[in-house]
Parts: C-alpha cells; sequence; structure tokens
C-alpha cells in the first residue's frame, strides 16, 4: 500500500511540475503594460512567431505582449472591424496588405509614418514600405511578405531525363518540360503525374502573369481594369492551352486537391509562395527545387503577405507597440523570421549579414525569392480588392474549367470591376 | 631644404592612406575579435573550442562563411542551444568583429520513468523517478540521477563528460532488486572517442556484486564491454528524412569465486541494435529497432537478457537469445507539435533453446514540455496490459 500512495504521490507532483513548467514563462511576466498582438499565421509559422514573442516577453519586464490566433487574413479582417466598430481593438494586429485599404479608407488606422526610426525606414526594402503605405503615408509595419516561386520535384526531373539543377525559365520552358514530365506510367488513360499546376487565385495568380505579358490589372489611378487587355487574354489562353492544348495541367483540380496532389509528388513544378518553403523542405518526401518564378516576356512576381499595424489609443501604448514591432523586425528577427517559415527578410542589413549569406549557402532554395526582389511588386491596391478577387475567381473558372472564350469573361470581368472602381469615385 | 619639403606631403599623402587603408576590401577583411554572448551556463572556453574562427586572421567572404557555417554546425550539435546566431559589424577600424549570440536550452529533465502492467493475474511494476542535468559545469556534461521505488529501491547514478572527441563514463548503483531479492552493487567506467561523428569506438568495464538476501555469500563480477556505434542516432535537422544507426557491444566476464573450493566462472555474450528511422510525410516519422542478442555462461541477474516487448512484463520473458522487432509511427499533432501520437507494435522471440514469440502494441502520447523530453504515456496490450512511461525500449 506504501508503494502505491508513493507512486501515486508522485505521478500527481510531476504532472503539477510539468504544468507549472510550461505556463511558467506566460505568467510570472505578466507585469508592466499587457499589449494584445493578434495574428493569423498557422501551424509552423505561428510556432516561429509564438517563439520571437516569448523571447520578447523573457528579454525585458515592462512589456508583456499577448498573442491571439484570430483566424486567416480574411477572418482577422471581419474580427477587426467588428472589434473597431466596439471600440474593442487588440494593441497590434496582423493585416493582409491587400486588406490595409479597406481600414485606411474608412479611418480607423493612423499613419505611422512620424514614428518610424530612421535607421528603419533606411534599412528596410523600399518595396516592402511601399507594400504598406497608401498616398506617401505609412500605414503599417511590413512583417511578413513574401513572392511567389516555383517549386519542383527534382526527383521527377531526374526521373524524366530533365537536369533537376536547370529548372525552367520561361513559360515555354514549362510547357516543353511539362509535355515530358506528365505520365500516365500504367497507361490507363488516367494521368498519374502532372507536369504543373497553376494555382490561379484570383487577383493574386494573375496580376504578376499580365504584368509579365506587359499589360497591368489596374489603371495607375485605380479607376478601371486594364486586365481584359490583349495582355490578359494572352495570359488566360496560355493557361487555357496548359490544359488542354499540352494537356501537362490538371483543369479542374481545386486548391486542396492541387496540395494534395503536390505533397504525394503527383505534379512536378507548380508556382508557390516562398511562405511555404520551410514546410516544405521539412515536409516533402521528395527532393525540392526552388526557382524563380517563370516569365513570358518580363520578370515580374507579386509582393503579397500582411504588414502590422498598431491601434492602441493612448500613447504610451502606441508607443510600447511600435518598439516591441521594431524589436520583432529588427535584422537577427528578420533572420530567424526567414530562415523558421521562408517569409522574405526585411532588411538589408540582413540580407547582406554573413550570417543570412551563411545559412543560403547550405539552403539554397531560401535565396531564390530575395533574387527575385528587383522585379517584385504589391497588387494594385483598392478598397475593392476583395470584391474584385472574388469576381477574377469566378472569371478563371469559366476560362479554365468550363473552356470559354476569354476575351468575353474578362470584359465582363472588367465591367463588374468598373463598376465598383466608379462607385468608389462616386463616393 | 626644399626638396625635402617637396617630398614631404607625398609622403604624408601615403602615410595618411595606408593609415587610412581599411582592412576591409573586397577581397578580404581581417577578423579583430570574436564575441560570446548569451551563455549563462556554458562555459566560454568550450564555446571557443568549437569556433573554428582565428582571432586577428585575414579571410575573404567565402572562407568566412565556410567557417561560420562549420562552427554554427558545432555548436549545433552539441544540443545545448536552442539558437545560435553569427552577428558581423565592423569596428572603428573597419576590421571585422563577429559576435556569437547564443540561447541556452533547460538543461534540466525530471519525471517519472518505467512501467505498470498486469499478466497471468500478477501486477508488476518498475518506476524509477530520475533527473538529467545536461551541462554540468558548462562544460556539456551529464549527470544522471534516478531512484528506483518498486522493483528496485536504492539509488543509480550515472556521470558522462565528453572533453573534446572523448568521451567518459563513471556510473555507481546501489539498490535492493525486489525481483531477485538480491542486493546489487555496481561500479561502471567507461570511455570513448569519436572517430567520425558517425563512428564511436569505446570501452565500458563494470564490477557487480550480487548478494541474495536468503544465501550469505554474494557474486562478484567483472564485466568488459567493448562497443561501436555506427551511424547516427538523432537528427540534425529536420531536412534529413532518413538516419539510421548501429550498435554493438560483445561482452565477456568472469564471476569471481567468493568461497574457497569453488572456481571462478565466466560468461559471454552480444547485444545489438540497429535503429532506422525515416521520416515520411509531413514529419510522420517510422522507426524501426531491431535487437539481437545472445549469451551464454553462468550469467548474473543483472546481464540477463530480457524482453522488451511493450505489453509483456519483462522478467517474466528472458533467456539467452533474444530477437525483437519495434515499430513506432510519431505522429505530431497538427496543431501542436509539442504532443505527438505514437501508435506502436513490437514483436520478436526471446527464451533459451525454446524460445517465446511475443507480440504487443499499443498507442502511445508524448508529450514535449519544457522539463520532460517527452514525457512518455503509452497503453500497450501483449501478454497483458501495460501503461509504459519510459521513452526507452
Amino acid at each position: 500500500m506504501k508503494r502505491w500512495l508513493f507512486i501515486g504521490f508522485t505521478c500527481l507532483l510531476l504532472i503539477t511540475l510539468a504544468n507549472t513548467s510550461v505556463y511558467a514563462r506566460g505568467k510570472k511576466k505578466r507585469k508592466g503594460t499587457q499589449l494584445t498582438f493578434w495574428h493569423s499565421m498557422s501551424i509552423y509559422q505561428r510556432d516561429a512567431l509564438e517563439r520571437l514573442v516569448a523571447d520578447y516577453n523573457d528579454s525585458q519586464d515592462e512589456v508583456y505582449v499577448d498573442l491571439v490566433f484570430q483566424g486567416l487574413y480574411n477572418e482577422m479582417k471581419t474580427k477587426l472591424i467588428q472589434a473597431l466598430q466596439a471600440r474593442n481593438e487588440p494593441d497590434i494586429a496582423q493585416v493582409a496588405i491587400e486588406y490595409l485599404d479597406v481600414f485606411t479608407q474608412g479611418g480607423n488606422i493612423e499613419p505611422i509614418t512620424e514614428r518610424i526610426s530612421d535607421e528603419d525606414r533606411a534599412d528596410i526594402l523600399s518595396q516592402f514600405w511601399s507594400s504598406v503605405s497608401r498616398d506617401r503615408e505609412i500605414y503599417a509595419f511590413p512583417f511578413n511578405l513574401s513572392v511567389q516561386v516555383l517549386y519542383y520535384n527534382k526527383d521527377a526531373f531526374r526521373q524524366s531525363g530533365i537536369d533537376p539543377d536547370k529548372p525552367p525559365k520561361t513559360w515555354d520552358d514549362v510547357i516543353e518540360y511539362g509535355t515530358l514530365l506528365t505520365k500516365d506510367y500504367d497507361n490507363n488513360g488516367v494521368v498519374d503525374q502532372w507536369g504543373v499546376l497553376i494555382s490561379l487565385e484570383g487577383v493574386f495568380g494573375f496580376t504578376p502573369l499580365i504584368r509579365q505579358n506587359g499589360g497591368e490589372f489596374l489603371n495607375q489611378a485605380r479607376t478601371h481594369a486594364l486586365f481584359n487587355s490583349s495582355a490578359g487574354v494572352e495570359v488566360m489562353e496560355l493557361v487555357q492551352d496548359l490544359a488542354y492544348t499540352h494537356q501537362v495541367m490538371p483543369a479542374n483540380w481545386t486548391l486542396f486537391e492541387g496540395t494534395s496532389a503536390f505533397l504525394e509528388g503527383k505534379i512536378a513544378m507548380g508556382p508557390i509562395t516562398c511562405a511555404g518553403i520551410k514546410f516544405a523542405e521539412e515536409n516533402l518526401p521528395w527532393d525540392l527545387g526552388i526557382s524563380p518564378l517563370p516569365y513570358i516576356e518580363n520578370k515580374s512576381v507579386l509582393l503579397g503577405g500582411a504588414g502590422i499595424v498598431t491601434l492602441s489609443r493612448s500613447s504610451r501604448r502606441q508607443k510600447a507597440a511600435m518598439d516591441f514591432v521594431s524589436w520583432l523586425t529588427r535584422k537577427e528577427n528578420c533572420i530567424r523570421w526567414h530562415k523558421a517559415t521562408g517569409y522574405l527578410p526585411l532588411r538589408k542589413s540582413a540580407i547582406d549579414s554573413i550570417e543570412l549569406q551563411g545559412f543560403h549557402r547550405l539552403n539554397p532554395n531560401y535565396r531564390v525569392p530575395i533574387d527575385q526582389l528587383p522585379y517584385a511588386r504589391p497588387p494594385d491596391f483598392t478598397p475593392y480588392l476583395p470584391q474584385i478577387d472574388q469576381i477574377m475567381r469566378h472569371a478563371i473558372e469559366d476560362i479554365l474549367l468550363n473552356k470559354k472564350d476569354p476575351q468575353i469573361i474578362l470584359n465582363i470581368a472588367a465591367e463588374k470591376t468598373n463598376e465598383l472602381l466608379e462607385s468608389e469615385d462616386d463616393e | 631644404m626644399r626638396p625635402l619639403a617637396a617630398l614631404s606631403l607625398p609622403l604624408l599623402f601615403i602615410f595618411l592612406l595606408i593609415s587610412l587603408t581599411p582592412a576591409f576590401s573586397d577581397d578580404a577583411i581581417q577578423l579583430r575579435r570574436v564575441e560570446i554572448e548569451g551563455n549563462k551556463v556554458t562555459s566560454e572556453d568550450l564555446i571557443r573550442s568549437m569556433i573554428t574562427l582565428q582571432q586577428g586572421q585575414v579571410y575573404d567572404l567565402d572562407e568566412i562563411i565556410d567557417e561560420i557555417n562549420i562552427s554554427r554546425e558545432n555548436l549545433e550539435k552539441t544540443g545545448l542551444f536552442a539558437t545560435v546566431f553569427f552577428d558581423d559589424e565592423l569596428d572603428e577600424d573597419n576590421n571585422l568583429v563577429i559576435t556569437v549570440r547564443l540561447r541556452e536550452k533547460n538543461y534540466l529533465f525530471f519525471g517519472l520513468s518505467g512501467y505498470f502492467g498486469y499478466e497471468d493475474s500478477e501486477f508488476y511494476s518498475s518506476t524509477s523517478l530520475y533527473l538529467n542535468y545536461n551541462n554540468i559545469s558548462g562544460t556539456g556534461s551529464l549527470l544522471h540521477l534516478e531512484i528506483p521505488c518498486y522493483r528496485d529501491y536504492g539509488v543509480i547514478t550515472r556521470y558522462t563528460g565528453y572533453p573534446g572527441r572523448f568521451q567518459y563514463m563513471l556510473g555507481l548503483d546501489v539498490r535492493h532488486d525486489y525481483f531477485y531479492d538480491e542486493n546489487v552493487q555496481k561500479l561502471t567506467a567507461g570511455f570513448g572517442y569519436n572517430f567520425h561523428e558517425r563512428f564511436l569506438l569505446g570501452l565500458n568495464m563494470e564490477s557487480n556484486r550480487e548478494s541474495p538476501v536468503q544465501i550469505s555469500e554474494s557474486t562478484l563480477s567483472f564485466v568488459f564491454f567493448p562497443y561501436i556505434r555506427w551511424g547516427l542516432a538523432a537528427r540534425y535537422t529536420e531536412k534529413q528524412k532518413k538516419w539510421h544507426s548501429l550498435f554493438f557491444t560483445p561482452y565477456a566476464g568472469i564471476n569471481v569465486a567468493s568461497q574457497n573450493g569453488f572456481h571462478n566462472t565466466q560468461f559471454y555474450g552480444f547485444d545489438s541494435r540497429l535503429s532506422l528511422n525515416w521520416d515520411v510525410l509531413l514529419q510522420i516519422v517510422y522507426a524501426l529497432n531491431v535487437h539481437v542478442s545472445y549469451q551464454d555462461g553462468t550469467i548474473p541477474n543483472e546481464y540477463r537478457v530480457r524482453s522488451n516487448i511493450r505489453g509483456t512484463n519483462y522478467d517474466a520473458h528472458a533467456g539467452n537469445y533474444r530477437l525483437t522487432v519495434i515499430n513506432n509511427f510519431d505522429f505530431p499533432w497538427p496543431t501542436d507539435n509539442r504532443i505527438h501520437l505514437v501508435p506502436f507494435l513490437d514483436y520478436g522471440m526471446v527464451g533459451d533453446d525454446e524460445m517465446d514469440f511475443l507480440l504487443g502494441g499499443g498507442l502511445g502520447l508524448h508529450w514535449y514540455t519544457k522539463y520532460q523530453d517527452p514525457l512518455v504515456f503509452e497503453v500497450a496490450y501483449g501478454e497483458g496490459l501495460m501503461i509504459n512511461l519510459s521513452k526507452n525500449f
């Protein structure tokens, strides 16, 4: 009986200690100013962000940052609008750069231009500042920004007799490689491995391609659509050709189906955000290659991701929030964030650092998105971008799934887009 | 004087040019200092012994990057640091200063280890409280303290040091073994040498005294275990998809007669373990462990080969031969990678001339907390029911 009592007591003690050890860091530091940080990072990105924030909380006693996951970007946007209306907003929030206009137009967030130090302004690349600026004012601190790169399966390349160190440079190369990579191994009429999958996710998939073809998505004043130009139509014809003429791409797969197939090695190539490099390198069962996004006429990639807005009403909390965000994005931390996720390093000092050059020598896949920065541009911002994105998704579905005429469909989409943009003018 | 004056200006200019020319140029740079930050426990000497950069030496960029990558790998492989960061800056003379910023891991682990089981209408258990400190005196040495509290009572201690490529171990066990009803005192000493990160060769020596309670005489044994380890027991980066290791130790021992008229006796055998690990997809890891053991002679109880099939009473299935296969499938929980679900299936044969075929399987929960690496809870069913709390099998 004594043995049982001893063992029971020991188990109880250990469980208590284990629980205490896990949560102790959080509890003992909750003093001083407590800031709430709403974020949209999930899975491994969330782990990396949690580690950074825990380090910040451990590094000083004045400020404690409480990290709260509020769903992905779209859900975050909805929750943040509701919170602002109820005057219950967090101190800090991560907002997708394409949703920033929803808040700037409503006057819900104030510019932070004056609060940014000269050092931060000079060290963070200008492309990143432009992604969070509207009308020459900065509204957010750049944080997790990414570009699309081409992921490819080196094992599949080798099996098809293609040199895995010579990935396709242009979309013509993609067609050529795709023909070799598309396989029906058991000759049953069902393709077992597709050459490529382009997930044309609305505005974000379409914009870089139309720019590569010499076109633009919207005009500079953001008053009407340009995507139904010949440049846009040619892009859609290229996509149709990949699926139907060259038959190197599945035409009717959902994003989920495409992702699953890619993981299983059933798709040999595909443009995907660089924010997935870390995950892909550690989780894919095949040898991953990363190369620049193939181009049509010009090189162009879309800069996407999110910035961090500060919403505190008191100047003391606002300052604490800005100090935290500046800490979060300082050289060492932006290198850690890049290594832990694949997101772009924001600072010139980080890109030039020996630490990062050493990392890239061992992990060359992570270097590829940085090399694309000279021709990376954010989307054509407008407060109606979410709605225009939906219009584009339906248009692409019609063109790709239903094989409809690209010119007709894009004209219809452009009309709807122009109506939206005109309504903005009216307001 | 005039020619001298005329010369002095260009000479002054050249002198100034030389003195102001930075050591840093496109081709080469002088490394002025290497500074270490963030080591609260780990000794600076240990850290510096792993950094291959030489202060005062001139490097080109490629060389610096190579040396930093080698140094980082050396530091990361110790397992002592959560993060290793090499910061570079130029001092006022444009010489390079490298600051190695480290964040140390938690070095203290403790918990309950062992198992509880029920087989053939009998309860059995072997549980211990343990404490590991992974960085004694800041040199990366390991102290293991264990207090058995059911099958045995007593204390088990191990100290393992890692000076350079060498490693040495000292151990002392003093305990009472309830299963065989005897007192055991064991002294262990050993050393090894890492010829390569994947190749370790060493020798352990033990003196073991077993004193049964029922009879007055005791048995003193001396055992020699040369051993070899080939391969990687654990991966250093999750990019590595497959890693394997082989451990093999033949052994020979002598039992010294304690009374006149008795002869000394001998025993010998080998233990081996082949470990194959494969990161299949999404960090789901399949681990296959094959254990092969053989022994003969007058075997002291301490060295008897026992079953390691989870779900069976290890002590009840023992003999001179063992061939077992341990299969683990490790699934990280999708939303919290500190928690892993680990279904497992073990099978094999253990015994003497007639060997028992044993089969066991079940489901485990492994929880990685700050002080548990990990906290293991496994329910196994084989010859009976077992709750396993140990990550070793």
